[in-house]
């Protein structure tokens, strides 16, 4: 993406420290405008990904990331140091990707996960040998994120994708701890479960 | 067994490397979001900046519209409050004293035969408007009279007024138009009163002149003559209602010393406002009995 060129200059601190997230969304707010293209260059990619592989629809993500974007430039006079500014704007994103699986279909029951750790529950010699190509590892991953129900994959994406720890996926879903502990749990359970397949 | 597998895989996950299928997860494509949508997001972000920004200075610019607007208000007052000021201080030929009453016109009191004589003077009165612009007013108010049945004979002997004073006084009458009689207030009774002695000494000078008059109503040709021989004669005019003006310099002349109120008669004399001269000596003689006074004003006087 074409950046104005002082913009990498400008992610300085004067002191020569990169500037934080949340400092440039703070500049952003004072209506320093290459704050906020430093800003969108480090996070329109997580971002996207995040939104894609949760909705598994290009169109759908492209709405939301715009959605997204657009709701977090309104809000630049709330913002507030305190909040991690990739928490809150994960936070935006979430809120819009529960919106949207509630519109588009019911949740998965859990009697599929039941289903899914009742199948890892087999000996492990008993399962097909893990012996795949590269590509197909990847293709496997790609479906079984798919695969999983919406709740447990946007909390799995959340950590692979975003790098968010259980704290941080709890405040962005608005989950209990040992909530955010079971879907993850769960979604490996699913995943592994591909793989195995 | 299921839940330790389960616990280790969870804490594995959580470890920086994510675990057995973070580096997977790496390798998987990173879509990226299409430029089309870079563009959207970046404007609406620097649109967002600026309307802010314009937001702010819009604020700004209303402060700056309201003192402009109120230093124009205090610049248009000023120069009308000046525009008024001037009107005021218009330079008179007669300057009128503002702490007495204004100008008040009188009702002829004379006989209505009198004042057919009335016109008979016009030439005269044009010559002292001529020079007394202040003089202006009656002449508006008489012109509003029926015209005289017949002109007078002294007219053609009055010598032409200058032009550039006739269109002085002209200006100056349409600049401060006179009262309407009707909207006098009651300070035109207390006027009236004043010059209740001067109307009474302008009788008893109009009375000797009767038979006078009399004379040129039959022979108009012979009044004529005799009027442009005689200016004291031209009494008939006196008779008439005097111009405000001439009042209101009355009462000015009144205060004065009277030293210089006889050198203002002297001077209304010479300049052949014999009739205000007269009135002014009248009442000066009854006012200042005691004060000599030089033979020529004692003769003009009789």
């Amino acid at each position: 993406m074409s950046m104005t060129p002082t913009a990498d200059c400008l992610t300085l601190t004067p002191m020569g420290v990169e500037r934080t997230d949340e400092q440039l969304m703070l500049a952003y707010a004072g209506g320093d405008t290459v704050a906020f293209e430093i800003l969108y260059r480090r996070h329109r990619g997580t971002l996207y990904r995040f939104l894609l592989r949760s909705l598994r629809q290009r169109a759908d993500a492209d709405e939301l990331f715009q959605e997204t974007w657009s709701r977090a430039i309104a809000s630049r006079q709330r913002y507030r140091a305190e909040a991690k500014f990739t928490t809150w704007l994960l936070h935006i994103a979430h809120n819009l990707v529960i919106d949207r699986f509630r519109r588009t279909r019911p949740q998965a029951s859990s009697e599929e996960a039941e289903a899914v750790f009742r199948e890892l529950d087999a000996p492990e010699d008993e399962r097909p040998e893990r012996v795949l190509s590269e590509f197909e590892q990847r293709r496997r991953l790609q479906l079984a994120l798919e695969e999983l129900p919406e709740e447990q994959r946007v909390t799995f994406l959340l950590r692979m994708e975003n790098g968010l720890g259980l704290e941080e996926i709890s405040e962005v879903t608005g989950a209990g701890r040992e909530t955010v502990k079971s879907r993850l749990r769960y979604a490996l359970a699913r995943v592994r479960a591909r793989f195995e397949s | 067994m299921i839940g330790d597998r389960s616990e280790r895989d969870l804490e594995s996950l959580l470890d920086a490397d994510r675990g057995e299928f973070g580096a997977l997860y790496d390798r998987l494509s990173r879509a990226e979001p299409p430029r089309r949508l870079d563009r959207a997001v970046i404007a609406e972000a620097t649109r967002a900046a600026h309307g802010s920004r314009a937001q702010g200075s819009q604020r700004w610019m209303l402060g700056i519209g309201s003192v402009a607007g109120v230093v124009l208000a205090a610049g248009i007052a000023w120069q009308v409050g000046r525009e008024f000021e001037s009107r005021d201080s218009v330079p008179d030929a007669a300057p009128v004293d503002r702490s007495a009453p204004q100008v008040v016109p009188v009702q002829p009191i004379s006989p209505a035969p009198l004042m057919e004589e009335a016109p008979a003077d016009s030439s005269g009165r044009d010559d002292r408007e001529a020079k007394d612009p202040a003089l202006t007013g009656s002449r508006i108010r008489s012109e509003q009279a029926p015209k005289p049945a017949r002109s007078a004979p002294r007219a053609a002997a009055a010598p032409p007024s200058p032009p550039p004073a006739a269109a002085a006084t002209t200006i100056e009458a349409e600049a401060f138009p006179q009262a309407p009689t009707e909207q006098m207030p009651t300070m035109e009774q207390r006027a009236l009163e004043m010059e209740a002695d001067v109307e009474r000494s302008r009788k008893s000078l109009a009375e000797p002149q009767a038979d006078a008059i009399g004379e040129s109503r039959e022979r108009p040709s012979a009044a004529g003559n005799s009027a442009a021989s005689a200016p004291i004669e031209s009494a008939p005019r006196s008779i008439t209602a005097p111009s405000p003006t001439t009042s209101a310099r009355l009462r000015r002349n009144m205060q004065l010393e009277p030293q210089a109120w006889l050198a203002e008669i002297d001077q209304l004399r010479n300049g052949g406002r014999t009739q205000e001269a007269i009135e002014n000596l009248r009442l000066f003689r009854r006012m200042h009995p005691q004060w000599p006074i030089s033979e020529a004003l004692r003769r003009m006087a009789q």
